[in-house]
Formats: structure tokens, sequence, C-alpha cells
């Protein structure tokens, strides 16, 4: 649905530099290639010298006195015909000469500090020509980029700071109008990230206006209203990068002529590397450039999987942990096919590099018995423990590009050579990250797969659900027992005001929300009535429009948490032949008008303490939604599988749980059973019990109240959770 | 300087290296040619496409080596004293193609070069620009940017 009006970006088959020594050097940008700045510029001169630090040189001269030796050797063994010596120096030959080819090749690595100071001058004489008050903030000035690089990026940079201080940054008086400081920051910054080098040119001005984007890309035709409407926030933004788009309404001597940002995105994909934008109307905006290292060296770990080696980068590595043979059963458990691991409160998901790589496959989810080294990384924000056979150095490597052939590997950031003149390919965390959830699902034998899928199926729940529709031909599904009311009104007695839409209701107004403003999905089609749903939060009402009702069903769904998952849709299945979203509908306020939702006040225990709260729900959907919610509030969140393994956890950590949020249907004991069974042990006689289900209705709550549980609630309902959970911790009679 | 199809080349003489892949015998331009290596240690990319048996440190760079009998839809074989690399120049980079052996140089007049039949399989039959009598065999000269293009929805899958 969403056209290819962005230009894509496609890795360049560049040409080599000409160079007079013969090793080629690889996907290096011909300087020829790029576009001559129309005015001269700071830093864009290509230098016919550069800086070499001494040390660099001394190293230098060192290889080159060894290769003189070690050719001397050479020599002297071919003329007496001795074979084995010939061969030990002619492989010491070419390892000095790959490490004199790469010192040579480091001399060209010039810090980005460079070319960045050189701003400060621009920055101040285009404040003071448009009388503005701008600081300059420099980051990350020592991190290095190729020579060739560097001069190429120079150009865009300009670009992207003129574009700052012309457009982005407000005049003094109308940020002080808006309530900010007069003086206004741009920030240059650079930073190593994943095998890339990622340089953002920051401003805290005016941001980018969306309408305005959409105002400029109608009036130059570039796409109609509709196609406009259906775009997400990143598709607009990228229109700026179309060739002739300025959204300056004169042009000044600086920008605005049109040449625009299209001209950084081509130089910039001509290197290989992407830009961004992101921004905050009215804040600021982050205009993100990333670059692939051609050249650049960083620190790794060098890990083993087998007697294969491969290098970490050292800037993912967040902890290193050896987990001894004892300890290993206790620490590394198992959720389905999953390995996790407890560390620091949560839960790690844990891969064995080999079992990503397709390597001797690992008896899926099977900890092994012997010690196991884990490095825990990051992956953006989310950390996972990658298991490897064995740890080795530390060292400063190399990044070289991996060929065409090898780009659509996900697992590798490049390669490297090592001290032994072997390869060695540099892991990519964040690809890794990705072919995770296919570990995960990958079984070892089809029949296991299917099984499990069996066992899920008989697991889940029965919901209650209405079905609507928005667009014609999607699909919505929303939980019955969170709708507080339906009603079908007249298109007309929406009224808006400030962008806004409302409707009179019972007395007052009530807010109306549409899917499309936070979800990717399609607009609803105009028509002459229309439904809302109304239900309630923080305290208030607020009705969802939709076209159309479709049916209620009760059900037993099985949802899908990652294929859809955004703003406003918590999962997807297939219902009555069709994809269907599940609606959240505290996600869909929460993002549409965050400053409504009411955020709980953090949890607390009577004696002030973080409260635990242990989690049992055989739904990985259900636990996971649960799960992040209650962590929200301020719990610390342990799970269980079923209500056997809730009575594990409970032996284990008896004292520390506070209260237990259990489902009712379940594998091997279901809740009903496990609330017998506590209030049978005189430990936890007392320990508040909630139950959270599907399936209301009186006989089933009757039931629970029975069998001793506290209070019944609706799995989906999570401010009623929450409050629920607060108030029971307050009267929590457990000393 | 690329091959030059049997159609229109022009009456000149080519010098090409003729190497074994399983039973086939294919011919590869000098010209196109860097140099070529032996025994040397690769190391396996897990997750690449098939055709990649692995990449090696060519005088501190990364090159893909392809091995030629996974192109052919032949087993790969082990690697050993045999083996050779021809390192080739194609878009840019260095790309390695490994073959079962060298066999031969051959000193070829554009004229003797024959269209490739039409019985040679379809895929592989694309790989080749032109057929050479040789006493050996029919050599099938190798037609570069054919044998290495890859198609990027597939790389995308990798």
């Amino acid at each position: 649905m969403s056209l290819p009006l962005t230009p894509p970006v496609v890795p360049p088959a560049a040409e080599p530099a000409p160079v007079a020594v013969q090793p080629e050097v690889v996907a290096m940008p011909a300087l020829s290639a790029l576009p001559k700045p129309a005015k001269p510029m700071p830093g864009a001169v290509a230098e016919n010298t550069l800086r070499v630090h001494v040390k660099l040189l001394d190293s230098l001269m060192t290889l080159a006195g060894e290769l003189v030796l070690t050719r001397n050797q050479l020599l002297r063994a071919v003329a007496s015909g001795d074979t084995p010596a010939i061969e030990v120096t002619a492989q010491r030959v070419d390892l000095i000469t790959s490490e004199l080819q790469e010192a040579i090749m480091s001399t060209r690595m010039q810090p980005l500090g460079n070319v960045f100071h050189k701003f400060q001058r621009v920055v101040r004489d285009l404040a003071k020509e448009l009388g503005k008050e701008i600081t300059l903030v420099i980051e990350g000035e020592e991190v290095e980029l190729d020579k060739a690089v560097i001069e190429a990026i120079g150009d865009p940079l300009m670009h992207l700071v003129r574009n700052g201080i012309d457009h982005g940054i407000e005049r003094p008086a109308a940020r002080q109008q808006a309530g900010k400081p007069m003086q206004a920051t741009l920030t240059l910054s650079a930073r190593h990230e994943a095998g890339q080098v990622i340089i953002e040119v920051t401003d805290d001005g005016a941001g980018i206006d969306q309408r305005k984007i959409k105002d400029k890309a109608l009036t130059m035709g570039l796409c109609d209203r509709v196609h406009l409407e259906a775009m997400s926030d990143k598709e607009l933004v990228r229109l700026i990068f179309l060739p002739g788009f300025s959204m300056a309404k004169q042009v000044t001597d600086i920008s605005g002529r049109g040449v625009g940002l299209d001209v950084v995105h081509t130089n910039l994909t001509k290197l290989g590397g992407t830009i961004d934008i992101e921004s905050q109307v009215g804040r600021r905006s982050t205009f993100r450039i990333k670059l692939p290292l051609t050249l650049a060296i960083i620190p790794c770990l060098l890990v083993a999987v087998g007697d294969e080696r491969y290098a970490l980068p050292q800037v993912n590595l967040v902890e290193l942990i050896r987990v001894p043979a004892a300890q290993v059963a206790h620490r590394l458990e198992a959720i389905g096919s999953a390995l996790v691991m407890r560390h620091r409160g949560s839960l790690l998901p844990i891969v064995h590099l080999g079992e990503i790589l397709g390597l001797s496959p690992q008896t899926a989810g099977q900890p092994c018995a012997a010690a196991v080294n884990i490095l825990v990384v990051a992956a953006g924000d989310l950390h996972y423990g990658l298991m490897v056979d064995a740890l080795l150095d530390s060292e400063e490597i190399v990044v070289k590009p991996l060929g065409q052939h090898l780009q659509g590997c996900k697992s590798y950031a490049g390669a490297t050579i090592l001290g032994d003149g072997r390869v060695a390919l540099i892991l990519d965390v964040v690809g890794i990250r990705t072919m995770m959830h296919l570990a995960e699902v990958k079984d070892t034998s089809g029949a296991e797969k299917h099984r499990a899928v069996q066992q899920n199926q008989t697991r889940e729940d029965s919901q209650s659900l209405l079905l609507v529709r928005n667009a014609p031909d999607e699909q919505f599904a929303i939980p019955l027992s969170l709708i507080s009311r339906i009603e079908k009104i007249p298109a007309h007695a929406i009224e808006t005001s400030g962008g806004r839409r409302y409707m009179q209701y019972r007395g007052g107004t009530l807010r109306l929300l549409a899917l499309e403003e936070v979800a990717h999905v399609t607009p609803r089609a105009e028509a002459e009535t229309l439904s809302v749903i109304v239900f309630a939060t923080g305290g208030r009402e607020i009705g969802l429009m939709v076209s159309s009702i479709i049916d209620v069903l009760e059900a037993e769904v099985v949802f899908d948490d990652m294929t859809f998952r955004q703003p406003g849709i918590l999962g997807s299945a297939i219902i009555m032949g069709h994809t269907t979203l599940l609606v959240d509908l505290f996600g869909l306020v929460a993002t549409a008008l965050p400053d409504w939702v009411m955020r709980p006040e953090r949890a607390v225990t009577q004696l002030g303490t973080q409260p635990t709260v242990l989690i049992v729900e055989d739904s990985h959907f259900f636990l996971h939604h649960i799960k992040s919610f209650v962590e929200e509030a301020g719990y610390h969140v342990l799970t269980a599988m079923d209500g056997l393994e809730a009575l594990q956890v409970l032996e284990q950590h008896g004292e520390t749980i506070n209260l237990v949020l259990t489902d009712i249907e379940m594998p091997n004991l279901d809740g009903l059973g496990l609330t017998a069974r506590l209030r049978n042990d005189p430990r936890f006689a007392l320990l508040p019990i909630i139950a959270v289900t599907s399936v209301s209705g009186e006989a089933a709550e009757k039931r629970g109240l029975e069998a001793g549980i506290n209070e019944y609630l609706i799995k989906l309902d999570q401010d009623k959770i929450l409050a629920s959970m607060a108030q029971h911790l307050m009267c929590d009679c457990i000393a | 300087m690329g091959q030059m199809p049997a159609a229109h080349a022009p009456a000149q003489v080519q010098e090409w290296i003729v190497l074994e892949v399983g039973n086939v015998l294919c011919g590869v331009a000098i010209t196109q040619i860097q140099e070529i290596n032996k025994q040397i240690e690769m190391t396996p990319v897990h997750q690449a496409p098939a055709c990649v048996r692995g990449v090696i440190n060519l005088r501190g760079q990364i090159v893909t080596v392809i091995d030629l009998r996974v192109k052919f839809g032949l087993l790969p074989l082990e690697l050993n004293e045999e083996r050779c690399i021809v390192v080739v120049r194609w878009a840019g980079e260095n790309i390695g193609l490994l073959a079962d052996r060298i066999q031969d140089i051959v000193v070829a007049e554009a004229a003797e070069i024959l269209e490739p039949p039409a019985n040679i399989g379809s895929v592989t039959g694309t790989f080749f620009s032109g057929i050479y009598p040789m006493e050996q065999g029919l050599v099938a000269f190798l037609c570069l940017s054919e044998l290495l293009k890859y198609d990027t929805q597939v790389r995308m899958h990798a």
C-alpha cells in the first residue's frame, strides 16, 4: 500500500580509488565520482597531506625492517635450496607483508574531530548572518574514519548543518515565545555501533512538521492525500529526500534552493551509508547518518565455537558470565524450546552461537552439563546471552568488509584477519537477534513442533471477543469484557476541534479515537454511520471509532504476538478465515493521548520495599503481556507456566513473594488446584491470590472465590488488575 | 576487458586458463584473472549462500570463494593440494573461484569458439559464453557476469 517514493538505499558497487600499489583496496569511492561542491567549504577540499601519529610511523619502520631481514633469509634459503627453510621464511614474509599493508592503510584513518571542529566557524558565521544564537556541541571527535570517507562526508554534513540552522532552529524571539532557551544547541556527534559509524546532526529547533511535509508534497504533486494519510511517520519524513523538495518559504542564499537533501542522500548512498531522520515537532530534529566501516579498528573479544573463531565487538558486550557446571542446571532453564537464564532479576534469552550458525545442532534448548560461557550482549535496548565454547583473547582488530555475495548474512558485520593470518568473522549481535526468533521456533523434529502447537491450542483459554471492521477488508478483535457500551452514530455527530474528534454523549463530551491514529492500518472509509466502542480507562471514558460491528464470538484463539506487533495492536490471529488484529485499548490510549494515562504510583509493600509478584500463566502471549504492564508498575516479577511450576517457585522464593496472579485453565495443575494447595499450606494460607482469566461468568467466579481466590479479574483489563494488586498489597496481612 | 561472446568476436587470440570442475573443463580468460592460489586456508561462512565455500585472506583482503562444483550442481570436494582458487575481478571486488585442479593454458582464436549448444542444462548453460574444442575435450568458457551475479531477493534470505 505504501508507494515506493523513498529512493531505495542500495549499497554501491564502488570502484576502487586509483592507487599505484597493486593490492586493491576494496569498496573505496573514487573521488572523481563525488559531486563537486558549489562553494568550497571547510573540510571537503581533498587535502594532499595528512597527519599520522608518530607511533604508527614507528611500527611501519619496524615492519619494514623485519621484512628486509626476512627477505634476506628467504633469498639465502632459496640459494641453498633448503626447502623447509624456504617455506618457513616465505610464510613469514607473507605475514609481515599483511601487517605492513594494514599499517599503511591505517595511516589513512583520521579522527572526525578534524572535520567537526571546522564547523565551529561555520556555525558562528551562519548564526550571525541569520540573527540566531547557536551553540555547537561536539561529541565523539576521537572516532576515526578513513580519510577518503571523511572527505566525502564533509559536504553532506555541511548541508545538514546549514539545514538545521536555517530551517530547524528558530529566531531567539520565537524560541522564547515557545518557552525554549534563546540559545539554541546544534550537536554534532559520532560513535561506533554494531560495526558502523553513526554520525548525528541534532538541533533543538522547531522539528519537522508533518503537516508542512504533506502540504508540500501535495503542492508538488508528489502524491495524493489518501496515500499521504496512509503513510507512517517515518515514510512521511523521508519525502524530504526527494529531489526538489524544499520547505523553505523563500529561497535564501544558504539553502532552500531545492537542490536539497536528495544530494546528501545520494552522496551517502555512494559511500554505502544511510540516513534517517528523527524529529519531534517543536522540540528537535536529528539527522542520523550510518556509515559502514570500510576500515576501522575496534576492540573485540575473540570467542570460539568448536575450532572456529569469531570476533565480538566490545561495544556490544555488556557482561561476561561463566556458569560453573554445578550451577548450570539451576540457572539455565528451558521454556519450551527456548533457553533462558535468570540474570539480575529478569530472564535472559540464551542461544548457543553454534546453533545460530547452524553448526552441529545442540539438542534444542537443553543446557549441557559442563560449565558454560555466556556473553551478555546488547542489541539496541535488548539484551540476550550468547553461549560460546571458549573465550579467547581481547584484541583490537581491523574491520574488513565482506564481499557482495555475503551481504545477506545477518549474523556477520564484517571480517578481520587475525595474527596468524587466518580470517575470523565479526558477529553482528543485532542480526543474530533477528535470527534468534527463528532458532527458538526451530525444533529438532517436525513432530515435536506439531505437538507443541497442539498443546498450545488446547491450552488456550476461551476468549469473548467483539469482531469489528475498520477499513473494508481489515478485521479487528476487541476483548468484550473491556467494553462498556457500543453506540451506532451518524457521521455528522462527530465534532472536530483542534484536530481532535468528539461527540456529545450522555450529557458530556466523549473523546473519539481512530485505530489509524496509532497503528499502521488502513483508515476507515467515509460513511454515513459508524459505530463507537466505548470503554473506560484512567477513570474516564473514551470512544474507539470503527465502521461496523461484525460479530461477537467466544472462541479459543491462539494469538501471535510477533508478526503484527505495534502500538495499539497486541497481536494477531486467524478468526473466521481472516487475519484479525487484537486491539490493545490501553496501548491505543497511551500512545494517542499520553497525558491521559494516569501512571499508577510505583507499587510498594507495606514495608515500602519493591513487591514481588508470581505470575502463573501458560500462554506465552498473555504471560508476556501481563508481565510487561506489571513490571512497568514497578513490580519484580517471577513467572511459572502452570500450577506445578508455581509451587516450585514458591518453594524456592516463598517469603519474598507478596502476591500471586494466576490463570485458571492450565495444564498439570490449574488455578483452582493451585489455590487449594496454597490455602492448605500454613505458609501461604494468607497470600493474596488474584485470578486472571478470559472467561467471566458468575459460576466460574463463584467457584474461584470458594476455592480461596481473593479476586477474579479479566486478563486484559490492566487498569483493574493493577488497582486490585495495589489494594491487596496494602491489606497484606503477612508480616 | 571482458570475454568476447562468440558472435561478435573480432579476429583475436586470447589466452585462457583451463580448469577442471567435476567432469567439466572450464575456461577463464587470462585477462580477467588476478592470480591463482593453492593451499589457501579457508574460513567457512555459515549461513552464506550454498555456493560460497568460505572466505580467504588475500594479502589483507577478505575474498569470497565460490565453489564452482556447487555452482554446477555437484557435491563439493575436500580441500587438498590439487585444489586451486582462481581470483578474478568482478563488480569492483576480487572473488575466488574454487576448482578441482588446473588443467592447462590454451590460446584460442576467436573464430574457433563455438556457441554453447542448446542442450546444456538451463541454469549452467547461462554460465558459458562459448565452447572450444581441445584434444582433452570440449572446454566451456565461463561468462563471469552470469556466473557471479546473485539474486538480491535471495540475498535477503541468506
